[in-house]
């Protein structure tokens, strides 16, 4: 009875779902596409990398040997290279990441037996050994600085060669393992990058911090892998050759062209699903890596995939390499996922809760797909300006969500349930004319996360809608400007700047009176109908003439013509001028729509209508347009209240009020 | 009446009071309609007054998923005071049911004929109780931590599974496991408060000194021996989720639009909380049938009297 009752306790729980132990598979088989679609460069290729490393799936640890080849294309003589050592913030709870992310990271707190780090043993140019002269800068070990023997001079390269050990954490912040899962991302040492004025080129490598993604040089990566043979990989780039050995290991080795990363994730038990993107009439192959109780999400996401490459491919630039590669993490490595590298991204959101028609996993994969658009190839600094990526790449993501599942119902078909993807985000993130700081801010500089992620991704998504929609009322010749600016920055490192003078040049338009407020400073827009009223239109009264022809006209001798004198004063609280239209219904059921120009520092503007009905409803925005405005609640004014929709809502919770008395009484 | 009680003479009685006393199921109905009306009322003003002239609140509450998070997000003063007036109104109807039940037990006790009878019993029974039924009340607080603990840690482990739940299936028996323990804590407190009202009312011209205290204590070691009363309890639950389910399935994709579709709404939902209140009633109805065969608790007033004589 009781050996019944733990198993059927066992059953209820779950713990019956054990994978089993890891079986050898069979070697892969070298993929026969080359790294590019068509060959390359299509970048500089300034840092090039060939690393050999060796995974430990019992300890979690990677030993490997790397030689960077690195170009010094600045104006600049090159005294130093410092290295990004990101794995060293999950060190210890001292590190600018743990203390800026409070411990933290989407919810993922560290782990007391899980700690993850990077030790660099050996640092050699030529063969001499430098690496006791290299230091730690900045507040944490997170930056290793290694001063040269001999200055690169502009145009010149050095090749360097590193020895290093690097323990994963468990899942925290995009990297680590968790239950036979391990995802391995910025693991290696990482040069920073010259950048700046032709001439005044300075080293960006800052230290690790929460709220900061990355940001390098795009170059060629050659990585050799060598790992036990039970367990299936994952990579950046092709797979060109396979090498088995004695061991139970073997040896794969990756090619990546014009990519600034490499990451790769191991799992004893994911399996594959992939079909053919068409981009530009040649395949790109889409593949999706998933455990297999994950099948049905796997499904979706390869999906969402496919369009994700195809639409993103025709929206800007074709996406230039022969793979991608969408992972698709178990739910309790979730801190793994939702994460962007170059031909490969983790996805997520596989829950339950995330019925057919409630498309969170399709958006994550069309998110990080966009990625390898928005930085993949137009390499933005994540650090400094992280709306480049995140909130362009947002605003893209919705063009992207419409095209894939219909306009109304981009984020959620479910149940009678319909949203279109970046109205659902705003009415969630209500108030971004509130938020301390502007889009336009380093991502280190936001007070916390919260804010961040607010203005980085749904605030620059929504003004960048916004100002489409004033260029054009579809958007279509924004669209076609965004586009160019992907034509001419691609495998570049675009600034906020050159994307504005990108737009300006293409429209043709000065942009500066909506940029300059929306993105460099805090504030919103915040319409508000503050005046809509009608007199009856009559003739003046008073006294009229002099002398003998004076008289005087009271309202008795002044009847009235019949028509109203309406006056509508429309306000806008915040800060950003946007046009906008605005919509007044009249009471015989005509309406009429007035414009609003608003492109400058004036907070209202008054209208003045004459018609034969006073105002029933006064509509700003009534398109819907102008999407960054707060509290859409004052958008919407009916000067006579109607109850009937009061009734039917009090009629709902009437009833859920009496089914809660019969609960809790008689 | 000392013969064995199963669960179908239970149920049987229930449906015999209920036609019996149809009167009275309406007149409860009636009741908890006005009750709940009247904070709809209250509801309705505050609804009108904040969203009367907000056309953005008639596609919210015609189901535009996007209106209706931007209204709730925009106006959480208006949300606070909906949700009080609900709090409000659920709490006045706990009071207002010990006397209510009082009545309801008294008439399924004395079995008065008419409607007068009838009346002049429920509200006798109502007020005669209402103070032991309100001593009832606090020890059910007590008599439910287990049930709050229970669901606390259950809600805990139910939330980590949903977190990490792929299927329909997987999430089956977290459910049972996360929230049956509390779920089965609170019917077995809630029915242990049942059988004790029940004796209360029932036992009262022979126990009048009979405590609330003792007869919960009482009722708590009755349903140890007979599980039939929590089985009886398990059906009316049953049944109270079939109807919900029904109606559930009936109002799916019945968007119900204009004055006669919103009147077929209204009769629709009123159906229903008519059929739960003659469940109710059915429920009450079978545990006073039980308690008539529970042995008396031992007669200390008699004691009293016969030492008076």
């Amino acid at each position: 009875m009781a050996r019944a009752l733990v198993l059927v306790v066992c059953v209820l729980a779950g713990c019956g779902e054990g994978l089993g132990p890891p079986r050898v598979r069979p070697a892969p088989t070298p993929d026969t596409q080359p790294a590019l679609r068509v060959p390359g460069p299509r970048s500089p290729r300034a840092a090039n990398y060939r690393i050999d490393a060796r995974y430990d799936a019992a300890a979690h640890t990677i030993t490997a040997t790397e030689t960077l080849t690195w170009r010094n294309d600045s104006g600049v003589a090159a005294d130093a290279l410092p290295f990004h050592l990101y794995l060293n913030g999950f060190k210890n709870e001292t590190t600018l990441f743990m203390t800026s992310s409070h411990g933290a990271h989407r919810g993922n707190h560290p782990h007391a037996d899980g700690w993850g780090w990077i030790e660099v043993s050996s640092i050699q140019i030529a063969g001499r050994e430098l690496r006791p002269t290299a230091t730690y800068e900045g507040p944490d070990e997170t930056v290793l600085r290694l001063p040269l023997p001999a200055a690169v001079a502009p145009g010149a390269t050095v090749e360097v060669t590193l020895a290093f050990t690097a323990q994963l954490p468990r899942v925290m912040a995009r990297t680590g393992y968790e239950g036979g899962f391990t995802m391995v991302g910025q693991w290696f040492p990482k040069v920073g990058v010259l950048t700046g004025p032709r001439g005044f080129e300075r080293w960006d490598c800052p230290s690790f911090h929460a709220n900061s993604e990355f940001f390098a040089d795009f170059g060629v990566y050659d990585v050799a892998l060598t790992v036990p043979d039970t367990h299936l990989v994952a990579a950046t780039g092709v797979l060109t050759a396979v090498e088995p050995h004695d061991d139970h290991t073997r040896t794969l080795r990756y090619r990546a062209e014009d990519v600034h990363d490499f990451a790769w994730m191991i799992d004893p038990y994911m399996q594959v699903m992939s079909a053919t993107a068409d981009v530009a009439g040649a395949p790109v192959e889409v593949r999706v890596v998933y455990r297999p109780r994950q099948r049905s999400f796997a499904r979706r996401h390869l999906q969402a995939g496919v369009g994700a490459i195809e639409t993103f491919s025709k929206l800007f630039v074709p996406y230039p390499w022969s793979i991608m590669t969408v992972i698709d993490p178990p739910p309790e490595a979730m801190g793994a996922g939702g994460m962007e590298y170059p031909t490969l991204v983790t996805s997520g959101a596989d829950n339950v809760l995330m019925r057919p028609g409630i498309r969170v996993p399709e958006f994550v994969t069309v998110h990080e797909i966009g990625h390898n658009w928005f930085q993949g190839i137009l390499a933005s600094n994540e650090a400094r300006e992280a709306w480049l990526d995140e909130g362009v790449n947002e605003w893209a993501d919705a063009l992207v969500m419409a095209s894939l599942y219909g306009e109304k119902q981009s984020a959620i078909d479910w149940d009678g349930w319909k949203a279109e993807d970046l109205r659902l985000r705003r009415a969630i993130d209500p108030d971004l004319g509130a938020l301390p700081s502007a889009i336009a801010s380093t991502a280190a500089t936001f007070p916390d996360s919260a804010a961040y992620a607010s203005a980085t991704y749904t605030k620059t998504a929504v003004a960048l809608r916004t100002l489409a929609h004033v260029i054009d009322q579809d958007g279509a010749r924004f669209a076609a400007a965004m586009q160019r600016y992907a034509e001419t920055w691609a495998f570049k490192h675009p600034t906020g700047a050159d994307l504005f003078a990108s737009l300006e040049a293409t429209l043709g338009e000065d942009l500066d009176w909506f940029v300059q407020p929306a993105f460099q400073h805090p504030g919103g827009v915040d319409f508000a109908v503050r005046t809509a009223d009608c007199q009856r239109n009559r003739p003046p009264r008073g006294v009229f003439g002099e002398g003998a022809a004076r008289r005087t006209e009271v309202a008795d001798h002044s009847p009235t013509t019949g028509g109203y004198l309406c006056r509508v004063v429309i306000e806008n609280r915040g800060t950003i001028p946007v046009p906008v239209t605005i919509e007044v219904r009249y009471q015989d059921g005509t309406h009429e729509r007035l414009t609003w120009n608003h492109r400058d520092s004036s907070r209202w503007q008054e209208f003045e209508v004459a018609r034969s009905s006073p105002i029933a409803q006064v509509t700003i925005d009534p398109d819907g347009l102008v999407l960054l405005a707060d509290h859409p609640l004052d958008d919407d004014i009916r000067i006579d209240g109607d109850r009937h929709a009061a009734w039917r809502a009090t009629a709902r919770l009437t009833f859920w009020t009496q089914s809660l008395m019969q609960v809790v009484g008689l | 009446m000392t013969g064995r009680i199963r669960l179908g003479d239970m149920v049987r009685a229930g449906g015999r009071s209920v036609s019996q006393y149809t009167g009275t199921v309406l007149a409860m109905f009636v009741v908890q309609f006005v009750a709940a009306w009247l904070a709809g009322v209250a509801i309705l003003l505050i609804l009108d007054g904040a969203f009367g002239q907000r056309p953005i609140f008639d596609d919210a509450v015609d189901g535009d998923l996007v209106s209706l998070l931007i209204v709730i997000r925009n106006a959480p003063a208006v949300v606070a005071a909906v949700t009080w007036v609900v709090i409000g109104a659920v709490v006045a109807w706990l009071v207002w049911s010990w006397f209510l039940t009082g009545g309801v037990l008294a008439v399924l006790t004395e079995r008065p004929r008419g409607r007068l009878d009838t009346a002049r019993c429920f509200g006798g029974g109502g007020a005669t109780h209402f103070f032991v039924f309100a001593r009832l009340g606090v020890l059910s607080l007590l008599l439910n931590l287990p049930a709050l603990f229970a669901l606390g840690i259950g809600v805990g482990y139910l939330a980590e599974r949903i977190a990490t739940a792929i299927t329909v299936g997987e999430l089956i028996g977290p459910l049972g496991l996360g929230l049956g323990p509390a779920a089965l804590l609170h019917v077995l407190a809630s029915t242990a408060i049942d059988y004790a009202r029940a004796e209360l009312v029932l036992r009262r011209p022979t126990h009048a000194s009979l405590g609330a205290l003792r007869a919960l204590i009482r009722a708590i070691g009755y349903l140890a021996r007979r599980p039939v009363a929590i089985l009886h309890v398990l059906a009316y639950w049953l049944a109270f989720a079939v109807v919900w389910v029904v109606f559930l399935w009936l109002a799916h994709d019945h968007a119900m639009l204009g004055t006669s579709g919103a009147l077929a709404l209204f009769a629709i939902r009123q159906a229903v909380t008519l059929v739960r209140t003659a469940l109710k009633f059915a429920l009450l109805a079978g545990q006073v049938e039980l308690t008539g065969t529970r042995p008396p608790p031992p007669r200390t007033v008699a004691r009293v009297e016969t030492r008076d004589r």
